[in-house]
């Protein structure tokens, strides 16, 4: 068996809020181990922390406890939940990704510029930054007329296709997906799945959230229960 | 990363100061007024480092100290203790350590100030272009042609109409003073940029095409940046990574979208939550 490219141990998140001077569990620690190629599936119940569990791993959230050991592609292992940011930041830039439902852009940007922009920012060609967001929209349908226009104008699902080009464009080992497939038609959600399928035969590692448990069904490799920590117990 | 700024335990007391300064003092007394002698307490044991290319941003309200500590860096304003290391093409300057003139020199050549109130960052008694070639002047470049070509080409790049370069910066809009501002601070390919509140009081049209030809700039020059603002919007839009002070302090620090997703420290929740 391959090395995993991550190992997650006893993630949990919690958040101390000072103004009620209130503990809110979030997510009662997970475990697992994930190699390449394969998806991971966080299921459980709405309010069951799923969310807050991939934002730990992103370190948007600090995590309260335990590790999330990933295996970088110069085969150093990086505890995700205490890297420096420094470190934290090459990474997200360079070998981990996530996708959100929500797209969070520059409202002044083209669509085109809006997907090749992680690209550009790794120092990738304009030339070859472009091409390779093109090849995405095309691959998620989004008509070639819309490329020039600001996402901002864009119905919410082709703004999360959009959303989604972008992550798949820029690519990396490890692929952090919440809900990519939510409030999509069937046809699109299809061609998502196909995209999420081929970059698993590719070797990217992923971790998602479906609400769709026949998305679960087609992509998941292992299941992994979350549960939300009793109020009440200790952080 | 390579690092290009350390800033190391950095202090800053307005008055006579006494022993008693620091430790009465800060966020759990939330003063930064010394009961003993009744010194301002600007910055207090401030410590960062700041990595080439690296964007970082410095929030709190007003009175924290943000602005102070860049002061201090760009030679505004003088530490009470504390050491800057700026790391510049393979030589580290201990930044006040140095003479007035090599501060100077320093100042003009190597780093970059937006201010807030053009003025400050300004000669509105020269014309947009001539304030763009005394910074040239300043870093020897001496033949009034190549000034010349040199100020229109910045100018352009930082949107101001080459028609307006002989134009006194008094007679701009808010908006076009700080795009000279910028185009000053860029002239001389300085790898250290300083921003102190450079979109506050602009229209909000204005204030977006700002910052993305900042963010535009700082990703064709890789220059690094410590951007001072209370503005969410802003550290959210340019930054990567993210300080936050209060009463002197620096009191949490993270990736900028932990800090607005997850503040950890009391005083960091209530500013992200009365974010509108």
């Amino acid at each position: 068996m391959t090395d995993p490219i991550l190992s997650v141990r006893d993630l949990g998140k919690g958040f101390h809020i000072h103004d009620r001077d209130k503990h809110v569990p979030a997510a009662e620690g997970v475990s697992f181990d994930l190699g390449p190629g394969r998806l991971a599936a966080l299921v459980g119940p709405s309010g069951a922390g799923k969310s807050s569990l991939l934002k730990a791993i992103y370190r948007t959230y600090v995590p309260s406890s335990g590790q999330a050991l990933y295996r970088t592609a110069a085969g150093d292992v990086v505890d995700l939940a205490t890297a420096p940011e420094t470190a934290i930041t090459a990474l997200r830039r360079a070998e981990i990704g996530f996708v959100t439902q929500f797209l969070h852009c520059l409202p002044r940007l083209s669509t085109l510029d809006v997907v090749a922009r992680p690209l550009l920012q790794q120092g990738v060609a304009r030339a070859a930054a472009h091409d390779k967001a093109a090849r995405m929209l095309a691959a998620l349908a989004i008509p070639q007329q819309l490329w020039d226009a600001t996402p901002a104008t864009f119905s919410g699902g082709e703004r999360q296709r959009v959303n989604i080009a972008r992550s798949f464009t820029q690519g990396g080992r490890l692929m952090l997906l919440d809900e990519p497939t939510a409030s999509l038609d069937p046809v699109s959600r299809e061609r998502v799945c196909a995209m999420i399928e081929a970059a698993k035969a590719g070797g990217v590692a992923m971790v998602g959230i479906f609400h769709d448990m026949g998305v679960v069904d087609r992509l998941a490799d292992v299941r992994i229960e979350v549960r939300r920590k009793a109020f009440g117990d200790a952080a | 990363m390579t690092p290009i700024l350390d800033v190391e335990a950095l202090t800053r007391i307005h008055g006579p100061g006494c022993p008693a300064c620091l430790e009465v003092t800060g966020p759990a007394h939330d003063t930064n007024i010394c009961r003993h002698c009744g010194s301002v307490v600007a910055v207090a044991d401030a410590s960062l480092r700041l990595h080439k290319g690296e964007v970082l941003g410095i929030m709190g309200e007003s009175g924290s100290g943000k602005s102070s500590l860049v002061r201090m860096l760009y030679f505004d304003d003088k530490p009470t203790s504390g050491r800057a290391i700026f790391h510049d093409g393979g030589r580290a300057h201990e930044l006040f350590a140095l003479n007035e003139a090599q501060q100077l020199r320093l100042r003009d050549t190597r780093m970059g100030m937006v201010y807030q109130n053009p003025a400050l960052g300004l000669n509105f008694d020269i014309s947009a272009g001539g304030n763009i070639a005394e910074r040239l002047l300043m870093s020897d470049e001496m033949s009034y042609r190549a000034i010349r070509a040199k100020a229109t080409a910045l100018l352009a790049r930082t949107e101001v109409p080459p028609a307006r370069m002989d134009e006194l910066p008094r007679n701009f809009s808010g908006g076009m003073q700080q795009r000279v501002q910028i185009a000053r601070a860029l002239s001389t390919g300085a790898p250290l940029l300083f921003l102190d509140e450079v979109t506050t009081g602009l229209d909000l049209s204005v204030q977006a095409r700002i910052l993305d030809l900042i963010l535009e700039l700082q990703e064709v020059t890789g220059v690094s940046m410590l951007v001072v603002t209370h503005d969410l919007g802003v550290v959210r839009h340019l930054t990567t990574r993210t300080i936050v002070m209060k009463t002197g302090r620096i009191i949490e620090a993270g990736l900028t979208d932990q800090i607005l997703e997850d503040p950890q420290a009391a005083y960091t929740q209530q500013l992200v939550s009365s974010a509108l």
